[in-house]
């Protein structure tokens, strides 16, 4: 619950950053851009282009919103390490500041998902149970029933969730990275988006009532356990007990 | 011959000596008592294997009877309003609501859950080892097949009730499996539209589905069960257990410990060490955390769900299996009838009639009473190994999801190894295991002939190098022999071998035909290893 | 196991109870293996080689037997009346002694441990709290200190405590001796001739006319398992003409609300015309609706869709759908890539082309997934165009060709 509180006080810290209606922020978001549009040049223009129009190897940012480039960037995945058949969560390299400012640059070449903004009220409203409704309706075919992850065709994957802040979720959802579908307002409004994120959260923090969780795997790491520990240790016993020492 | 004389009998009995007599004078017990309590148990490690199969059995009981005070196997839809937050106010059967109480809501219920699921992998995993046990050392042949065969059955059902078991919460990981299972039966050729009706009562996911496996899952299979572990170790009683060759040992003899109090103590010891693991299990590791997969809905699923692990290899077989489906005279036999209901059918049958078999290649007739080691029977070793790797494959198969996430594999890349692999390796491990058995067995007669290595070279006078062998020593008993029956009886002496009970039971049947059947009294009596009539 | 008992315990010489570990280290064979005078030799074990005595070439003594712990050994098996022949070296005596003692707190620790576990199960279960984090595993480590205490303390004291010994007993063989068997089946065979089966062809086949009959009452509750035949049943769903398609939560869905790359799980409502005149469209979201009729609603981007032959116009605006249960084993397919739109299912690893009319190119599935003709209805909503699927969805059975 601490860590929850947490999670949602740094989703308000972020949303203080957040581009605003008033003059000083629109001065604000101006210098933003800028910086955002200097940062592009020398980290990201190499692959998506000078003007973000894509190339080869890279898609064209122009349109992906915020939303996008703050869910690439803070999860590590951008820049991309190297090429595989998906990109890889890590520690991000740039900071928050700068994240949001190339997130304003990429926002200021076209529309698209803007980064969301979760309130405090908004995130202690949220459904906890209708999260999870939601989560299994739609999330957990690829993500697993509590958000272990799972893999897809050909070495790509549907990633573990443990890490993943409210906001990333959200702004997974709606812009669909990579091979995941995009949920946008039209199938989960906001409040929903934000239970499914509150779910996740749940399940992937709250202690395991029975133990260990043995990574939350289900059968195979029980039949693992089953086996190695439950047989390989009543072996030892047996032998224990056939031993003819003593005596 | 010294004989110790019968000690005498105590005058003033306590309570115990005054129930024992109770019971004598009622029952006449203290025959078949002595001889029981005196019975030779061999002493070896693997002996006790089957006993974890035991134990958990009965652990299975004990913690199942706790856990159907609390569950309420109905279909019923409820609205949740247990303590476990993320569900509250979700619709769901009262079996998944009750689940979650016994997990949430009712004092050790989350932990005798846990240990009975955990019991129930144990019972099958000391199953399948207890198995390989019996079947590398050649302890199923003559005339021990029925056993055999009593085993294996217990083998399949033990798999079928943990399936019954791991269906019952009626969670979504669960109801995917008994989806398919549905689908399973739906795809017999004839009658599979019908079964799978007759079974589920009606289209999947039928009507009341849950009461009528609860009823197959705590009475019908655990009586079945039961009955046959009886029949087992009755059968085990009676023909008296194999033992490795060894100082003294012979077809005709078993040496050991007595029931009781050794053999009797370690057991009992054993029992509550295999309970104080599962309690450990129970306690530490969560299983089967049916809050996390939520309530059934046939439209939901999660991915990487798997079945517990003995379903686990059928899973794998159905994931490698190609898409042969057979369409023709407006009839389909679908691709998942190969792998689910035929691929089982012939692994069980083959199992089943393994004893059968290799009595009639090799010829051997003969009853054996002692083991052998895997490396003297080469072939049977082979094909033990054979089956284990390609049973090894399709389990690896069936959690290829899991094992593709967590060592960053691709999925196809898996699936296509386990097609390979379950073709290639088996026989690979046939040809390997059978040179490794021959080249310790011809390892064993060098030895025998001329002792082992000692590492000591000797220079001859000629010249030559020879290293020094010794004899390998013949082996010692490590303990002192004692004969079973501390204190001999005259009764003892005439054989009451075949037992007082059984000979007296036989009677008692046949004192009914005695005026018809005037032959048979006479005909026991000439009979020399048992003379009738002492009673 | 009758008659190797008299060389037991009777075997009176001292010499020869082979209670000490002392002389069993020098003569390991000895004790046991040489006969004491007079009596009988098959009893101590049949097989056993006679006074085999290494002497001086041997190579040191097997380890269990030079083993120190094995002191405690010394108490001899023998009954009560026969105490007497005790004849262990004093200075062993007292190494033994001490040892037992050891022993004997060794095992009575286990005990303890184990009281301490049962107290610990009792007061976690009344005063834990049941749902802290530490309950259930406090509860199960406590029950495995009270199982596990007592088997511990009972093996260490069988293995420690108690005398060893090898006890040895005969086997019997099993086959009756002739004049048995013979006098069995002569018995069966007189009886089955009373009985006249034989010789009364008329009785024994009716007889065998009825147990055959009979066999139809096992039949009988079998089939009284359900009242519902298959009939056609396998190969309908519940969609309908017009039915709109409902999310999960009974919301229809329109054109628009689906982002292209996007996926919504759908499901039947059925049109139901009031009588006033008005439609009310009922969500058919009950287990058995869902379970056949669950669709996944793809919107892909323009012009990607490569429609079969014949289905042209089963899309809308990019739009298609697919039953979302699996043609293998009945999963839900709906692991949806949406960069190769390639549909996985979870269980058995299915994989189906989105834009080749969902036919399944990997794994064990082999038809593809049926495909509902879209419409769209006045209000820009959903709709079921032509009805129910064309082909039963689902896996495959006998019946379907």
């Amino acid at each position: 619950m601490v860590l929850l509180v947490a999670l949602a006080a740094t989703g308000l810290l972020w949303a203080g950053f957040a581009p605003r209606g008033t003059a000083q922020d629109t001065a604000d978001a101006n210098e933003a851009v800028r910086q955002g549009r200097v940062l592009y040049l020398q980290g990201c223009s190499s692959c998506h282009g000078l003007q973000a129009q894509g190339g080869n190897q890279a898609p064209s940012l122009i349109g992906v919103g915020s939303a996008a480039v703050d869910f690439q960037v803070s999860t590590g995945r951008m820049p991309l390490a190297a090429p595989g058949a998906q990109a890889e969560r890590k520690d991000p390299i740039y900071s928050q500041t700068q994240i949001d400012q190339l997130a304003a640059y990429i926002d200021s070449l076209g529309g698209g998902p803007k980064k969301p903004v979760i309130t405090q009220t908004e995130w202690d409203d949220a459904d906890l149970a209708h999260g999870g409704e939601l989560y299994r309706a739609n999330c957990a075919q690829c993500h697993q029933a509590v958000g272990a992850g799972a893999p897809l065709t050909y070495g790509k994957y549907a990633p573990d969730l443990g890490k993943a802040t409210p906001t990333q979720i959200i702004e997974a959802m709606r812009t669909g990275p990579e091979s995941m579908p995009l949920f946008g307002p039209g199938q989960l409004d906001e409040a929903d988006a934000v239970a499914v994120a509150k779910y996740v959260r749940h399940v992937s923090e709250a202690p395991s009532a029975g133990g260990d969780d043995l990574g939350k795997y289900g059968p195979v790491p029980e039949g693992l356990l089953a086996w190695l520990v439950g047989i390989g240790g009543l072996l030892a016993v047996c032998l224990w007990i056939g031993a003819r020492q003593k005596v | 011959m010294t004989t110790v004389p019968p000690p005498p009998l105590v005058k003033r009995p306590g309570p115990v000596r005054t129930l024992n007599r109770a019971i004598d004078e009622r029952f006449g017990t203290q025959a078949g008592l002595r001889r029981n309590l005196n019975k030779v148990f061999p002493d070896h490690w693997s002996f006790m294997i089957g006993e974890i199969a035991l134990y958990s059995f009965v652990i299975l009981v004990l913690t199942g009877i706790y856990l159907t005070l609390f569950f309420d196997p109905s279909n019923t839809e409820v609205i949740y309003d247990g303590s476990y937050v993320p569900l509250k106010g979700v619709e769901m059967s009262r079996a998944y609501a009750s689940t979650l109480d016994i997990s949430f809501d009712i004092r050790a219920g989350l932990v005798f859950r846990q240990i009975h699921h955990w019991a129930a992998l144990l019972f099958v995993a000391s199953i399948v080892v207890h198995l390989m046990r019996v079947f590398f050392t050649g302890a199923f042949r003559k005339p021990r097949e029925v056993n055999w065969l009593i085993g294996v059955g217990l083998f399949i059902l033990g798999i079928l009730e943990g399936f019954a078991g791991y269906s019952l919460p009626d969670d979504l990981l669960s109801g995917t499996g008994l989806r398919i299972a549905a689908s399973i039966a739906q795809s017999i050729p004839v009658v599979g539209t019908w079964a799978s009706f007759l079974v589920f009562n009606g289209e999947w996911p039928g009507e009341g589905f849950i009461p009528r496996l609860y009823v197959v899952h705590i009475l019908l299979v655990p009586g079945i069960l039961l009955a046959l572990i009886g029949a087992h170790l009755g059968i085990l009683w009676h023909q008296k257990h194999t033992d490795f060759p060894g100082p003294g040992k012979t077809e005709h003899n078993v040496i050991g410990h007595r029931v009781f109090p050794i053999f009797a103590a370690k057991s009992t010891g054993f029992f509550m060490i295999v309970f104080a693991m599962l309690a450990l299990l129970g306690g530490l590791a969560q299983i089967n955390p049916i809050w996390g997969f939520g309530p059934y809905d046939p439209a939901n699923v999660s991915s990487a769900s798997q079945p517990d692990w003995y379903i686990g290899f059928l899973d794998g077989s159905t994931r490698l299996f190609p898409p042969w489906e057979f369409r023709g005279f407006g009839h389909t036999v679908p691709a998942v009838f190969w792998p689910t209901l035929i691929l089982p059918g012939i692994l069980f049958t083959l199992l089943a009639v393994y004893p059968f078999l290799e009595a009639k290649f090799t010829g051997d007739k003969e009853s054996h009473n002692l083991l052998q080691r895997p490396r003297e029977a080469p072939t049977r070793t082979g094909l033990g190994v054979f089956a284990i790797s390609f049973y090894l494959v399709l389990w690896i198969s069936g959690g290829n999801d899991v094992i593709a996430k967590t060592f960053d594999i691709s999925l196809n890349a898996m699936t296509w190894a386990g097609r390979v692999g379950a073709i290639v390796i088996p026989p690979i491990a046939f040809v390997l295991t059978r040179k490794l058995c021959i080249h310790l067995q011809e390892r064993d007669h060098e030895i025998a002939e001329h002792g082992i290595e000692t590492g000591i070279i000797q220079q001859l006078p000629s010249g030559e190098f020879v290293e020094e062998h010794r004899p390998k020593l013949p082996s010692v008993p490590d303990h002192r022999r004692v004969p079973t029956d501390r204190v001999a009886l005259p009764s003892a002496e005439n054989g009451h071998a075949r037992g007082d009970l059984v000979r007296r039971a036989g009677k008692a049947v046949t004192g009914f035909f005695v005026e018809e059947e005037e032959r048979l009294p006479e005909a026991s009596e000439s009979s020399p290893d048992r003379p009738a009539g002492k009673h | 196991m009758s008659k190797q008992d008299d060389d037991s315990a009777g075997s009176g010489s001292p010499g020869d109870a082979g209670g000490s570990i002392f002389d069993r280290a020098k003569q390991p064979v000895k004790p046991s293996g040489e006969p004491a005078p007079g009596s009988d030799v098959s009893a101590g074990g049949p097989e056993l080689r006679q006074g085999h005595d290494d002497g001086p070439e041997r190579l040191g003594t097997p380890p269990h037997q030079t083993d120190s712990t094995r002191a405690q050994s010394t108490v001899l098996l023998v009954e009560p009346h026969e105490r007497a022949v005790d004849v262990s070296p004093a200075h062993a005596a007292e190494i033994d002694r001490r040892a037992q003692r050891r022993a004997e707190r060794l095992v009575a620790f286990w005990f303890v441990v184990s009281i301490v576990g049962t107290v610990g199960f009792v007061v976690t279960n009344f005063v834990g709290d049941k749902h802290a984090e530490y309950y259930t595993p406090f509860m199960g480590v406590a029950l495995a200190l009270a199982m596990g205490g007592i088997g511990f303390g009972v093996i260490l004291w069988a293995k420690q405590l108690m005398p060893h010994e090898e006890a040895v007993q005969e086997r019997h063989p099993f086959r009756s001796a002739d004049e048995e068997i013979a006098a069995t089946e002569e018995t069966v065979a007189l009886g089955y001739a009373d009985t006249g089966l034989a010789r009364r062809p008329l009785v024994r086949r009716t007889l065998l006319g009825a147990g055959t009959v009979l066999g139809a009452l096992l039949v009988v509750p079998l089939l009284n398992l359900t009242n519902r035949k298959p009939g056609k049943q396998l190969d309908h769903t519940h969609w309908v003409k017009g039915a709109r398609l409902v999310t999960g939560e009974g919301t229809p869905v329109k054109i628009g609300d689906i982002a292209i790359g996007g996926i919504e799980t759908v499901f039947p409502a059925v049109p139901v015309t009031e009588a006033d005149g008005t439609v009310r469209y009922e969500p058919q979201l009950t287990m058995h609706e869902k379970a056949d009729s669950a669709t996944v609603l793809i919107r892909l981007g323009p012009d990607e869709n490569r429609p079969r032959p014949g289905r042209e116009n089963w899309a809308y605006d990019g739009h298609v759908a697919y039953s979302k249960i699996c043609t293998h084993a009945g999963c839900p397919v709906s692991l949806y890539e949406t960069q190769t739109h390639h549909l996985l299912c979870p269980c058995h690893q299915s994989v189906f082309d989105v834009l080749d009319g969902c036919r399944a190119i990997f794994g064990p599935a082999s038809r593809s997934l049926p495909q509902l003709a879209l419409g769209v209805d006045e209000d820009g909503y959903f709709i079921a165009r032509d009805g129910d699927y064309t082909e039963p969805v689902g896996p495959a059975f006998w019946e379907r060709s």
